[in-house]
């Protein structure tokens, strides 16, 4: 039997609305280490993946690697089911996983619901996603992300990142005109969430779709910081780690291909 | 294949301009008058026309029947232009606009109107006179809006050019005038009249009427041209109330344009992360058995 038990329901809830508005369904493989999810959006432009270690759920068995096919939006369904100071236990029978059990408990453990969720068989072909060194790196605030792609989406379709010696700069052009921000080397001693990090070993710029970018920015819920990483022709990776060393969802964008900018 | 006479006939920047007489030779200072056909009318081109004559020849042209076009009947019109042909007295310039090519200037995102697509017209037949060696001591043009300012925006364009009068009915008015407007005019009659393209349907050929929404003839045969699906075919004006009216009447088929790809340029994410093979694309009955491949079977 496959149970995992989360203290918290809201950690899933969030996870969950990080990556419904790529993903309609995807098998959730469970194993030692943990619950991993990797899924391309419907038009191959986008990957999103998330990670809940093994060790950040109160009770985890995992006794054989299964594989649950699950709908995204089903499963958020079944969760809306419950309070976010619920804990939340998934239950799945290894060897015939046809549905799995999700069990929400109250705090004061006077409320227990049950529900039984259908799984699917999907087809689904995992991709190899080299461990591959970025030659740049932004870390920042997520909030700080977030707001910065809805504006510059107010202008245009596309951004081209940019980073190098001056810092980090993202400028769009649309119909109505064009608009650039640009990050410079923070620190904030008060709050370390809001200073901004730059690493860089060569600088580099690609363009991407905003239209992604903004989907995965909702993702700031789960973490107060982001972690954009970048190589020249390489999809960008966006990485939020989830608090307390839980785990990450992390985002992978095809860059726009230069030259025949419309 | 326009019959009679055509002397000469090239393009100039992808248009074609058609010149009649080109082998007489005008020497001294010429008249020119400019005019045009087929302005109103929904369906085939509209024609400009440019005509040429020696300033102290241009007298003789009333009396072989210079007038306006509009006002004669279409063998009258034929038979002056036959006489004009004929008396060797004036040099014919013709430019052809056709429907397709009006629809697409008018419909464009930014319109290029009517009366813009006749002032350069116009304008491109002077360009195209006095390439030819013409001295044009004066320039008489039946107005397109309005007459003082089309002239200030000629003279302003041929600064070169003495004398230049632009007025409203100017083809009864002045003869030169009025010889631009026959050859204009008698030109696209011809071309609407022999029509025929391979977007038409063999039904369909023939018995377009004059053209103008007036005519019982051309309503009708627009009443059978019309598909819900394909619209006309490009004999007609689009950019024309009338065809548009036709097309909502007949109950053409909406379409919605989608947005432009805006992932046009997008790369795919499988260009650069590669597909996962070996053990773990193996089917569920080797996983569960612990069958793994082995090269050295064989």
């Amino acid at each position: 039997m496959f149970e995992a038990r989360l203290e918290e329901s809201a950690v899933l809830k969030k996870i969950l609305d990080s990556v419904r508005d790529l993903v309609q369904e995807a098998n959730w493989d469970c194993n030692d280490d943990g619950i991993v999810m990797q899924s391309m959006d419907s038009s191959h432009i986008s990957l999103v993946c998330f990670m809940v270690r093994a060790s950040s759920f109160e009770v985890y068995q995992c006794e054989r690697n299964v594989s649950l096919g699950v709908k995204i939006d089903s499963l958020a369904k079944v969760l809306k089911c419950a309070a976010s100071d619920d804990s939340v236990t998934l239950k799945a029978d290894e060897n015939e996983p046809n549905t799995m059990d999700i069990l929400f408990e109250s705090k004061k453990n006077d409320r227990i619901s049950d529900f039984q969720l259908k799984l699917m068989v999907i087809d689904q072909e995992m991709l190899g996603i080299p461990e591959s060194d970025y030659t740049s790196t932004v870390e920042m605030s997520s909030a700080e992300f977030r707001r910065i792609m809805g504006d510059l989406s107010t202008m245009g379709d596309s951004v081209t990142i940019e980073i190098n010696k001056g810092g980090a700069s993202f400028s769009t052009k649309g119909d109505i005109g064009s608009g650039n921000i640009c990050l410079q080397k923070s620190a904030s001693v008060d709050k370390p969430k809001d200073g901004v990090k730059i690493t860089m070993v060569e600088p580099v710029k690609s363009t991407f779709s905003l239209k992604f970018l903004n989907i995965f920015a909702k993702a700031a819920a789960l973490s107060d910081t982001v972690v954009l990483s970048m190589s020249e022709e390489y999809p960008i990776r966006i990485e939020f780690a989830i608090d307390k060393d839980v785990g990450y969802v992390r985002y992978y964008l095809a860059p726009k291909i230069e030259g025949q900018e419309s | 294949m326009l019959g009679g006479s055509v002397g000469r006939s090239y393009d100039n920047d992808g248009d074609w301009i058609v010149v009649d007489g080109y082998s007489m030779a005008l020497s001294g200072p010429c008249v020119v008058g400019i005019d045009e056909a087929g302005r109103g009318p929904v369906l085939g081109p509209m024609v400009y026309g440019a005509a040429v004559c020696e300033v102290d020849k241009q007298d003789r042209l009333r009396d072989l029947g210079c007038d306006d076009s509009k006002a004669m009947s279409e063998q009258d019109r034929e038979a002056v232009r036959d006489r004009l042909r004929d008396s060797s007295l004036v040099q014919a310039y013709t430019k052809v606009l056709q429907a397709e090519e009006l629809s697409r200037c008018m419909l464009r995102k930014r319109p290029y109107n009517l009366n813009a697509i006749s002032h350069d017209t116009a304008a491109g037949l002077v360009r195209e006179i006095l390439k030819d060696g013409i001295e044009i001591e004066h320039l008489y043009v039946d107005t397109v809006g309005i007459p003082e300012r089309y002239e200030i925006w000629l003279r302003k364009a041929f600064p070169a050019i003495k004398a230049i009068t632009v007025a409203k009915k100017a083809d009864s008015t002045y003869a030169i005038v009025g010889a631009a407007s026959i050859f204009a005019k008698t030109l696209r009659d011809h071309i609407l009249r022999f029509w025929d393209t391979p977007d038409l349907h063999p039904e369909l050929r023939g018995n377009y009427g004059s053209g103008y929404p007036g005519d019982p003839a051309t309503i009708s045969w627009l009443k059978r041209a019309v598909d819900p699906h394909f619209g006309f075919p490009g004999l007609v004006r689009f950019s024309w109330s009338t065809s548009k009216n036709l097309l909502d009447a007949t109950g053409a088929v909406q379409v919605e344009f989608e947005e432009e790809d805006s992932e046009a340029n997008q790369s795919n994410i499988l260009n650069h992360f590669k597909r996962k093979t070996g053990k773990e694309q193996l089917p569920k009955y080797f996983l569960d058995r612990r069958l793994c491949e082995d090269s050295n079977f064989l």
